[in-house]
């Protein structure tokens, strides 16, 4: 294993932020760590790097314990934050050469590497610009520059395509699997669920600090494969309506938003055949209908109540 | 060497600034030139009119005679404006009503006293009365008075050796005339505002702590700074060593411009100026670094700096030179980093007591002693 967390605890006032959270990286995967906003990722990826202490539990990288050689298992860590950590007085190039430095790289080396993250940042012909003249992504993009120029074997990224253009997203996520054909492990945290299902090899889903499921994307969908989601777009919905669903045998939850049913139910044809019923005798005429296929979306919001942007 | 990157990266970050390094440099030059101009007068030495004074002479004998000579000679009179009064009260009344700043009065036994081969001490024959806080005038009257004694006090003498013919005799003589020049020896406006604007504006320079600390410690980068295989002794000592580097030649080039642009006297101890100004820069790095990490709030450590500062340098005397009354805010000023280096500096260059100036040097390093205590529990409590 890469890394080992054991039964990690992090409390703040006696609030648990991380409450016993045990997870496990293989060398060579992207490990996907989901949740909504307050889940606590943040704190777990803090308590990795040796910036936020432990109340509780053991932290094992490279296979040595990260409070004992703190030090040494940085070296090969690169740390992509989920702000942008770069300084806008110092060009692009300046910027990478800085942290270059920290990370030991020195002379030649140090000049090659600069020229070779710039350019898998693509921010090649900028290098001598600085930052602050940058768009949002291309900032993003050189925060990634200056985490992945000493090549480390593991590369934490903490919400990297927060608030991008589509294009520099795109470029972000190619960068994500470059990396990992060249050998790095990357754990990967993020709101957006489709970019989990595109890049991540293993997930782990968190709320409220704890840990609530993990496995592979196939692993999670399956957990909640006995049940599906289905939207109704009616003429005219009202609350009587949404009572009488939720008393239909299979019907875990349903709501309403404007004129559209959203019903989770057990996969079982029947129950829809019920819902057409109960919508007709209501003397409203259904627009459209979907069943939708289980996504990650919807494994979180089956296994969470909410969605992760909530 | 990841101290020597942080220190680099950091200093480079400071001296392409070039908006802070205008208000560091530039302003103060400009600054020491208009007070410099503006405020000369207040500097300039002032000419010391002949003092008001009443005087009652009842003695008649010879000494009283030599006294009338001496006091209303040309000579004493460049000093004194001597004009007798009818009895001691009618003195007090003129002194009260400020018509006269001294009352001097030679009694009837005055000569008589004098030519006693025993001479009584309980009979003070010569009184003389000052009103108080007038320390430079009564200096004046008792410095007249005291050539009079010394010629009245030779010839009680002489007597007291047999040689009684001697007499009293005024010939002029008592006062020697020897001009003081101001130069070199007080300093003149442009001198001082060169040392107060420059003590201010290094006080500025905690400004760059404060917001260097915030960025590259405290915020996303410090994050990712501590975050690398650094450790955190290098990454704050990196920090506070480019802040002190930058202010330090900020106040160097101040220093050399005034020198040799304006003249200014910055006296020949060039060295100790040097290590005041480094003491000062040291303490103003504190400071900042001590609100950075205590408010760990770039707009409120600015706010209290920006605010703070100004007070300060005014209850120093850096803008106008003034007394504080009142016990409290006299303390205040007095532990004020502003009055502390700007005394130890003008102590140095105007010839004061080396002890004083060490004194200073002490105090300074007791404030820069518990400002970084302060820094370093904060950053201690932050780490949980």
């Amino acid at each position: 294993m890469l890394v080992e967390m054991k039964d990690l605890v992090k409390r703040y006032q006696d609030v648990p932020a991380v409450d016993h959270v045990s997870l496990e990286i293989r060398e060579g995967e992207i490990f996907g760590l989901l949740g909504p906003n307050g889940a606590g990722k943040t704190t777990t990826l803090n308590m990795l790097i040796g910036l936020t202490k432990m109340d509780g539990g053991s932290i094992k990288i490279f296979g040595k314990n990260l409070e004992d050689s703190a030090g040494e298992i940085k070296k090969q860590i690169g740390i992509v934050p989920q702000e942008i950590a770069i300084y806008e007085d110092l060009t692009a190039a300046e910027n990478v050469a800085f942290f270059g430095r920290l990370y030991g790289l020195r002379g030649s080396l140090l000049k090659e590497r600069i020229d070779e993250a710039l350019a898998f940042a693509g921010l090649e012909e900028k290098k001598k610009q600085y930052p602050r003249k940058f768009s949002g992504g291309m900032k993003r993009r050189l925060n990634i520059a200056c985490a992945v120029m000493h090549r480390p074997r593991l590369i934490i990224m903490d919400e990297p395509t927060v608030g991008i253009d589509p294009q520099s997203r795109k470029h972000i996520l190619d960068s994500v699997l470059k990396l990992h054909d060249s050998g790095s492990t990357v754990l990967y945290t993020s709101h957006y669920m489709e970019e989990a299902e595109e890049l991540c090899t293993r997930i782990a889903i968190m709320d409220q600090g704890r840990i609530i499921a993990q496995g592979t994307k196939d692993e999670l969908k399956e957990l909640v494969s006995s049940e599906e989601r289905i939207m109704i777009e009616l003429s005219a919905a009202n609350y009587t309506l949404v009572e009488q669903i939720k008393k239909v045998s299979g019907v875990r939850e349903c709501a309403i938003e404007g004129k559209t049913l959203t019903v989770i139910a057990a996969k079982n044809g029947r129950i829809i055949s019920r819902l057409i019923e109960l919508i007709t005798a209501t003397g409203s005429e259904i627009i459209s209908l979907n069943v939708e296929k289980i996504t990650l979306e919807n494994v979180f919001l089956t296994l969470t109540g909410k969605t992760l942007r909530d | 060497m990841r101290l020597l990157t942080i220190f680099s990266f950091t200093l480079l970050k400071n001296l392409r600034d070039v908006g802070s390094m205008l208000q560091m440099v530039l302003l103060p030059v400009v600054l020491i030139l208009i007070l410099g101009l503006a405020l000369n007068y207040v500097f300039e030495p002032g000419r010391l009119e002949p003092i008001s004074v009443g005087c009652l002479n009842e003695d008649r004998g010879p000494a009283g005679e030599y006294f009338d000579r001496f006091i209303y000679s040309e000579e004493i009179r460049a000093l004194l404006d001597t004009r007798p009064v009818e009895s001691p009260e009618s003195a007090r009344q003129k002194m009260q009503e400020g018509e006269i700043a001294a009352f001097i009065h030679l009694q009837e036994d005055f000569s008589s006293n004098f030519s006693s081969s025993l001479p009584s001490p309980e009979k003070p024959a010569l009184r003389v009365t000052v009103t108080p806080g007038s320390p430079l005038r009564s200096a004046v009257v008792e410095n007249v008075l005291g050539s009079f004694i010394h010629g009245a006090n030779t010839v009680a003498a002489l007597r007291r050796m047999g040689l009684a013919e001697t007499a009293y005799s005024y010939q002029g003589g008592a006062i020697e005339d020897r001009p003081l020049a101001a130069s070199g020896i007080m300093p003149g406006a442009i001198d001082y505002y060169a040392v107060t604007m420059l003590v201010m504006i290094i006080m500025y320079g905690s400004l760059y702590a404060c917001f260097g600390m915030k960025e590259s410690y405290l915020d996303a980068v410090g994050k990712r700074i501590k975050g690398s295989p650094i450790r955190g002794t290098e990454h704050y000592v990196g920090l506070v060593l480019a802040n002190v580097v930058t202010v330090f030649l900020q106040a160097l080039v101040v220093i050399a411009f005034t020198r040799y642009a304006y003249g200014v006297n910055w006296g020949e101890n060039l060295p100790l100026i040097l290590l005041i100004t480094f003491t000062l820069v040291l303490l103003s790095i504190g400071l900042g670094t001590m609100i950075a990490m205590v408010t760990r709030s770039e707009m409120l450590a600015g706010g209290i700096l920006n605010g703070l500062i100004p007070v300060i340098t005014f209850m120093a005397g850096g803008y106008y030179r003034f007394s504080i009354p009142g016990k409290i805010f006299s303390a205040l000023q007095h532990l004020s980093p502003n009055y502390l280096a700007q005394t130890a500096i003008f102590n140095t260059i105007y010839g004061g007591a080396a002890a004083h100036t060490g004194a200073l040097l002490g105090a300074m390093g007791a404030i820069i002693l518990g400002t970084f205590a302060v820094a370093m529990a904060a950053e201690r409590r932050k780490f949980n």
